[in-house]
């Protein structure tokens, strides 16, 4: 009975103050984003999941120093936050805006995409790398960082910190390219179209990408960030096969037949509430100022998550990953980079797409 | 996200996402939270 009693308000209490945490953290991703606004980089580059995951630790060790983390342990709700913000994101995801102001981009994202996907999860698994955390790492190196992270995390069940490991990965490596790329562009005189299609298709972060761009010129900010959207567009596709390539192979028993009733029961489900909102984006039932407000949402889920993720984590655990996926992480970058300039150049200088 | 332990069991964590997602998209689509002239959708532009 006592238990009974107790749970509703736990969950209520927790709810608010992974609600009032998340308003702080939009505070900081804020005055991060006006501090980097003031030297001419127009988006947070630090980007708020890693604000939100240490200020989720911060309130962990003040919670569990109170002896009130369990009080509050209901209203901690990563993977709901998490999946409800994947099922707003779709709402950006317009394959007929893409189609139309991008087919370059879309031709090259599915040359990189695919590329650097089985890239990485070769050297994944020659690395001895978990699948769960292969498949996050490829998504977020192949699609587009964190985005992609958090929709293959959600496909393939990850656990929190194979997810807040490649996260940071993603924003720490992002940074550098921000600031790298540009310079080696004006190295070798590349044209603002090739080196916008080139940033696009190689950092992981969209604020990178844009900050990037932004950096070389106008048009290079254009074409970096369409080129940016082609590949976010191919985040449902991807989730959904690895989604279907878990339930089917990975986490098969081995005297197991893997019936339509057996995949249905595992396939997660927020995939299909995905693929419904980008069909609506995509036929026009979501426009304009919905879709900037949906976006809007979806961030805020996303760090409540990020959130709920640090109010959880053990860095000791984080810890014990070790270094091989380190390895990997940067390995593939750096085939990211050289097969996205190649890409660029054939499609956007070569082909003049 | 997944405990290491837990099979897929989540079914109702994975349909309330969907349910929640729905249930806000509606809301914004009929014009209900868009026009909310709340500062929550100038936060992580």
């Amino acid at each position: 009975m006592t238990t009974r009693r107790t749970l509703p308000v736990g969950l209520i209490i927790g709810l608010a103050l992974v609600g009032a945490l998340t308003v702080l953290v939009a505070e900081f991703d804020a005055a991060i984003g006006g501090w980097f606004g003031g030297r001419g980089v127009t988006q947070n580059p630090l980007e708020y999941p890693l604000v939100a995951v240490a200020l989720g630790l911060v309130a962990n060790a003040i919670l569990r120093g109170a002896k009130a983390h369990a009080f509050v342990r209901p209203g901690i709700r990563t993977e709901l936050f998490l999946k409800a913000g994947l099922v707003l994101m779709a709402a950006g995801l317009n394959i007929n805006v893409i189609m139309k102001d991008g087919a370059g981009g879309l031709l090259q994202a599915l040359i990189l995409v695919t590329s650097v996907f089985f890239f990485t999860w070769w050297l994944a698994t020659r690395f001895g790398v978990p699948p769960q955390l292969k498949a996050v790492m490829a998504c977020a190196i192949s699609i587009c960082g964190v985005s992609a992270a958090i929709a293959a995390a959600g496909a393939v069940l990850a656990k929190k910190k194979e997810i807040t490991y490649v996260t940071a990965l993603v924003i720490v490596t992002a940074l550098p390219l921000m600031v790298l790329l540009p310079w080696i562009a004006h190295a070798v005189g590349l044209s603002e179209t090739v080196a916008g299609a080139w940033f696009g298709g190689n950092i992981d972060t969209t604020a990178a990408v844009v900050g990037a761009g932004t950096l070389y010129g106008e048009v290079a900010q254009q074409t970096a960030s369409v080129v940016k959207m082609a590949q976010n567009a191919l985040i449902g596709v991807v989730a959904f096969l690895l989604a279907t390539y878990f339930v089917v192979r990975v986490e098969r028993k081995p005297d197991e037949r893997p019936s339509a009733g057996v995949i249905w029961q595992r396939f997660p489900k927020f995939i299909l509430g995905f693929v419904l909102v980008s069909i609506l984006a995509s036929t026009g039932v979501l426009t304009g100022n919905a879709v900037i407000v949906l976006k809007a949402l979806s961030k805020w889920a996303f760090a409540a998550a990020f959130l709920c993720i640090g109010l959880e984590l053990s860095v000791r655990e984080l810890g014990a990953m070790g270094w091989r996926p380190v390895v990997v992480y940067l390995f593939a970058t750096v085939f990211n980079t050289v097969l996205a300039l190649g890409a660029a150049w054939l499609i956007f200088g070569l082909l003049g797409m | 996200m997944g405990d290491p332990r837990r099979v897929r069991s989540g079914l109702s964590e994975d349909w309330l996402s969907v349910l929640v997602g729905l249930l806000v998209v509606l809301l914004v689509a009929l014009g209900g939270l868009a026009k909310v002239p709340w500062p929550l959708f100038g936060w992580f532009r």
